[in-house]
């Protein structure tokens, strides 16, 4: 910056502060440089003087204050790069509080906003507009205060230490809340003032914490009355004060933008891990994903782009990735396989997504892990939403019972039903019996009866339906004879959780769910599914900080399961395997009651900060104990992760760890897998670095390597007795790549992010030898989310994807089978081609209204706004001879709308 | 070193702008006609044409139709809402109809000048058909849904409007011209279209804007 000239101003250019120059030229906005000794042949002029606001905070000290700040006049004019020099207060009241200095009464924070606001006509060098440096200076004083007051007439605030001058007695007093929300607002200016005579008469009282403000003696008449406080619109009216009765009044300001991005931050999340995202409820608006908190992480680096509602993390499974409700383990994330998630965004605090080299909290699973963390509910006030979109209407209400005690239910239904009737034809071929419903519900319960003891219940539940029937099941497959379908999932999960936190250096959680998991899909008698599981999950976890560098932690995760299945159906193939049974009447049946299901887990880690917490090193140690799998019981899963500050905005990082996943039940099932198979493991590598420039922009790199081992693999190899294995754990895999994750939070009306995965996924079949990519791997996948927060509450987003096609096996013809009267296909070399690449644009545009009691919300989402045109999958023909595209969803527009008070 | 200074530029800049954003004074504006949320409906006329792989080109069409807006004034110069629309047009050979539900932005590049430069992108579909139904081929297309875009301007004029009576908003008669591509997987249109509207412009409540202490403070009823 010392290139750049310094000014001087004179007092009469530039009021209330003055500048002194110095001549350096600077490059001018074309870019052309200008010679060292260019003089500057003309004066920058102020053509746009914006006063500094005095501070609320301010007023009750009646402080005065000198900011001096340096800025930038662009050639433009505009202002930039505005820096605080110096900033002193005094306070000039004989009743202010004694210590003055050290208290952010927001005087430089006004100075910078004033500045900012500043216009001026650029200096200029021969002709040219240069850019300058000067100091500007902000000189704040209170407010005069109002005339001395006739006998027997005071003022009087509301505010606390501020004497009355005398027993006045209170005439007019109200209060001042935030229109929409109905909270309180302190520190709001209440001015009341009156014509008389030639005077003008005025008073001032300051809101409390309550939103309380109160008069004393007011003459009886009309009194024009005034709110002010900074970024608010002011409420201005005209009040009555009559003789012997009080004026009492309410008033609803409004805010000149409400930011769904604030958030309250109660306590910070140490990082233990070398990537953990973290989404707020408020990032779970991204264009696209209709707010589902679910549907978000896909946009996260790790993740791939899926059409079925799978999670498929870092080149692993969608059963390799566990979902978790506040630590507790759920069986369905979406309903109907994709639609929605089981959880609305209105119940969701938070979000945690892990891709891997997650810590000995977690386990069993070899790619990543999602937990979603409920709300905790806040006892303040009666809040509410109801929330209507295209597919399902929701609801949400919290009422604070006490202070301590709040209960929320919330509960959504979808109205596919309703929707189906109207595009499904009368003389279709379908006849639906029950149409596809989906709903969810939750009860929540939260008593904190001191600091350091909280009790938590949960309810939640879920349930999807669907039944049809079909006049020509040959026109499916001709192997099919059922006439009917039916699906229905449901689970329901109470969870009790007990906080305990005495000091600030011990904490610990004890959670108990039990749980009742159901599953029923037939087609007709031919094939079904039936399976009812109970089961118990314990967590019990403690923090205990033994020195402040050093926290341990350890705890128990265990899970406990009662099943009854029961099946006809094929196999299921496994991943890569191509099609599956010709013979789809080649069924397996397997019937299985009372199966119990056990994994133990105990755990500990430890957090080390070293060298002045540069330094940070989270070595932990878990063990799982499986129940089911006769052949490994026990294995042990050491990790590290370290990370260390290389400078003030820089850090690098890296972790390994060991991570064993349990086969799938039906892949140890006697009849349709192998019940001797072993627990696969996955050897996690991760290195990277940070940086943050700011406290609202990171950019995070991580390079990941996964090394995985024992994959349960279809297997044509024979027992002694010749009975087929069909499964072994003789499958490898390897998934290396690259996560680009450049952040930026909410600020300035602006909020997005770039994610940027490289990867490359691959598996060894077992008997084989040569490599095929995973069903799931895509190279590249490109993602930008972006939205800006206009002025009256509009919010403006867009997400751009740019993906590679998923690979797929092609078939090179068919083969005709005159036993089932049908072509079957002759696949070419797994996995060997790929789909052209994805790309989409999805568009949200937000607006909400805000009335005195509540809000009103809109969106408009346009899901696939410039109608690309992508291929998600390939149609044969009869023969297999040819196939066509078929494409994903074409332009869709959502509307949704959403009330909250 | 220039580059240097850039960099040094743009993260002061943004440390300037994190500590102005704090806490953001709200402006009250001067009373204006075009102020606040708009509604607004009218006719329009429409000159295009179209393509297909299958036939070529449709040749000039011509027609007429509505529209209807909805939206809001975010800023004195930027206002975003929704437009649906919908016509028919027709040749010798071709008859058409279609209609489409769009987000809309416009800009108000000059403060004294009720011009506005407008943008929409959204959701457009089409039915086309032959006039003479004995025309018809198999082949012929049917239609077409897809991203529909136009681009164009309008006018508002305020005959009612008192200048110096610190009323905000009106309504208005609204003049715009237009031009809508709406590509298809099947077929593409473009059409020009210019049209009129009668807009009615809410206003701002009083609490947003700069008015004279009689005005501003008047009694509650």
């Amino acid at each position: 910056m010392s290139r750049l000239p310094r000014l001087l101003f004179l007092l009469g250019l530039f009021a209330p502060g003055a500048a002194a120059a110095q001549a350096a030229p600077p490059p001018t906005e074309s870019g052309e440089e200008l010679p060292p000794d260019a003089p500057i042949t003309k004066l920058p002029k102020m053509i746009n003087y914006v006063e500094a606001l005095y501070p609320q905070a301010a007023l009750r000290d009646r402080v005065a204050a000198k900011v001096v700040v340096e800025f930038d006049i662009a050639p433009s004019g505009a202002v930039e790069n505005i820096e605080v020099v110096s900033s002193s207060t005094v306070a000039t009241s004989s009743t202010a509080a004694p210590a003055v200095a050290g208290i952010d009464y927001g005087f430089t924070t006004s100075a910078t906003t004033a500045a900012g606001q500043l216009r001026f006509e650029p200096a200029e060098s021969n002709g040219v507009p240069i850019r300058v440096r000067v100091p500007y200076t902000v000189n704040f004083s209170p407010p005069a205060l109002p005339p001395p007051p006739p006998p027997r007439t005071g003022t009087s605030t509301s505010g606390p230490g501020e004497p009355a001058p005398g027993p006045g007695i209170v005439n007019f007093r109200g209060k001042v809340r935030e229109r929409g929300t109905r909270d309180p607002l302190a520190g709001v200016v209440v001015t009341v003032f009156q014509q008389q005579g030639d005077d003008v008469v005025a008073f001032e009282a300051t809101t409390a914490a309550d939103g309380t403000f109160e008069f004393v003696d007011l003459a009886p008449g009309t009194w024009k009355v005034q709110t002010d406080l900074v970024g608010y619109y002011p409420a201005r009216d005209a009040e009555v004060v009559k003789p012997d009765e009080v004026a009492e009044v309410t008033y609803y300001i409004e805010k000149g933008a409400y930011n769904p991005y604030e958030v309250v931050v109660v306590a910070e999340k140490v990082i233990k891990e070398v990537n953990r995202r973290t989404l707020t409820r408020a990032d779970l608006r991204v264009p696209g994903t209709l707010g589902d908190p679910v549907a978000v992480v896909e946009n996260l680096p790790g993740v791939a782009r899926t059409q079925g509602g799978q999670i498929i993390v870092r080149g692993s499974g969608p059963q390799s990735t566990g979902v978790f409700i506040d630590g507790i383990e759920v069986p369905l994330i979406y309903h109907f396989g994709g639609l929605k998630s089981v959880i609305p965004a209105d119940v969701v605090d938070t979000v945690d997504f892990y891709p891997g080299n997650y810590g000995s909290y977690y386990g069993r699973f070899t790619g990543g892990v999602f937990d979603a963390h409920i709300r905790r509910l806040d006892g303040e006030q009666l809040h509410g939403s109801l929330d209507i979109s295209l597919l399902d209407t929701s609801l949400f209400l919290q009422i604070p019972i006490t202070k301590e005690f709040s209960v929320a239910v919330g509960g959504r239904r979808s109205y596919i039903d309703a929707l189906i009737p109207v595009f499904v034809p009368d003389d279709a071929d379908v006849n639906i019996t029950s149409l596809p419903v989906y709903y969810d519900y939750q009860v929540l319960a939260n008593w904190r009866p001191s600091e350091a003891h909280e009790v938590r219940a949960l309810f939640l539940g879920s349930d999807d339906s669907f039944k049809a029937l079909f006049d020509n099941p040959s026109d499916f497959d001709s192997q099919i004879q059922a006439t009917s379908f039916s699906f229905a999932t449901s689970f329901q999960r109470g969870i009790l959780e007990y906080r305990y936190a005495p000091s600030t250096t011990f904490r610990n959680q004890l959670k108990l769910a039990l749980g009742k998991d159901n599953a029923d899909f037939s087609l007709g008698d031919q094939f079904y599914f039936r399976l009812g599981v109970l089961g118990l999950q314990i967590r019990e976890n403690a923090d205990w900080t033994v020195t402040p560098w050093a926290t341990v932690t350890a705890g128990v995760d265990a899970i406990l399961q009662w099943a009854d299945v029961n099946v006809l159906a094929p196999a299921p193939p496994v991943e890569g395997q191509v099609g599956g049974n010709d013979d789809l009447n080649e069924t397996i049946y397997s019937a299985v009651n009372n199966a119990f299901f056990g994994v133990v887990a105990p755990y500990v880690e430890a957090k080390v900060d070293l060298f002045d917490e540069r330094l940070s090193l989270v070595p932990g140690l878990r063990m799982d104990y499986w129940s089911e799998v006769k052949s490994e019981h026990f294995t042990f899963d050491p990790r590290v992760v370290a990370r260390y500050k290389l400078a003030d905005h820089w850090v690098v990082k890296g972790g390994v760890g060991l991570v064993h996943e349990a086969p799938q039940p039906n892949q140890l099932n006697e009849d349709f897998g192998n019940p001797d198979l072993g627990v696969q493991r996955a050897v996690q590598y991760s290195v990277g670095g940070e940086w943050l420039p700011t406290d609202f922009i990171k950019v995070d790199l991580t390079f990941f390597y996964k090394d995985l081992q024992r994959l349960v693999s279809s297997t044509t190899a024979v027992r002694e007795d010749g009975t087929p294995l069909q499964l072994d754990n003789n499958g490898t895999g390897t998934v290396y790549g690259l996560e680009l994750f450049a952040e930026h939070k909410f600020n300035d009306n602006f909020r997005g992010w770039l994610s940027y995965t490289l990867s490359r996924a691959t598996r060894v079949d077992s008997g084989q030898t040569e490599e095929r990519l995973f069903d799931f791997d895509q190279t590249h996948i490109l993602t930008l989310v972006a939205s800006y927060l206009f002025p009256e509450n509009w919010e403006v987003g867009v997400r751009w994807r740019l993906v590679s096609g998923n690979p797929y096996t092609p078939f090179q013809s068919g083969v005709y089978l005159s036993d089932f009267d049908r072509y079957s296909p002759i696949p070419a070399l797994t996995n060997s081609a790929r789909l052209p690449a994805f790309h989409q644009l999805d568009l949200r545009v937000d607006k909400t209204w805000v009335f005195t009691y509540w809000k009103f919300s809109a969106y408009l989402s346009i899901i696939n706004t410039y109608n690309a045109t992508n291929t998600e999958g390939l149609n044969y023909e009869f023969d297999f001879s040819k196939s066509e595209p078929v494409s994903g969803f074409p332009i869709l527009p959502i509307l949704g709308v959403k009330g909250e008070f | 070193m220039r580059a240097k200074v850039i960099v040094t530029t743009l993260l002061a800049a943004l440390t300037a702008s994190s500590v102005a954003s704090a806490q953001e004074a709200v402006t009250l504006r001067e009373p204006a006609p075009r102020q606040g949320y708009y509604i607004g409906g009218g006719t329009r006329l429409m000159m295009g044409g179209g393509a297909t792989d299958k036939v070529g080109g449709l040749g000039p069409m011509f027609g007429f139709g509505g529209v209807f807006r909805f939206g809001q004034m975010a800023t004195d110069w930027l206002g975003l809402g929704l437009v649906l629309g919908g016509g028919n047009s027709f040749n010798g050979t071709w008859s058409t109809g279609g209609g489409h539900l769009s987000l809309e932005a416009q800009v108000k590049p000059l403060a004294e000048y009720n011009l506005a430069l407008r943008g929409s992108i959204g959701l457009g579909a089409f039915g086309l058909s032959r006039v003479k139904p004995e025309d018809e081929r198999e082949d012929d297309p049917a239609g077409g849904l897809g991203a529909q875009y136009t681009l164009g301007a309008s006018y508002d004029l305020f005959p009612f409007y008192e200048e110096g009576t610190y009323k905000s908003g009106g309504f208005a008669f609204t003049g715009f011209a237009e031009v809508a591509l709406l590509p298809t997987s099947e077929v593409w249109t473009m059409n020009f279209v210019i049209g009129i509207e009668v807009t009615y412009w809410f206003g701002l409540r009083k609490d947003r804007l700069e008015l004279p202490p009689d005005e501003a403070f008047k009694a509650k009823k």
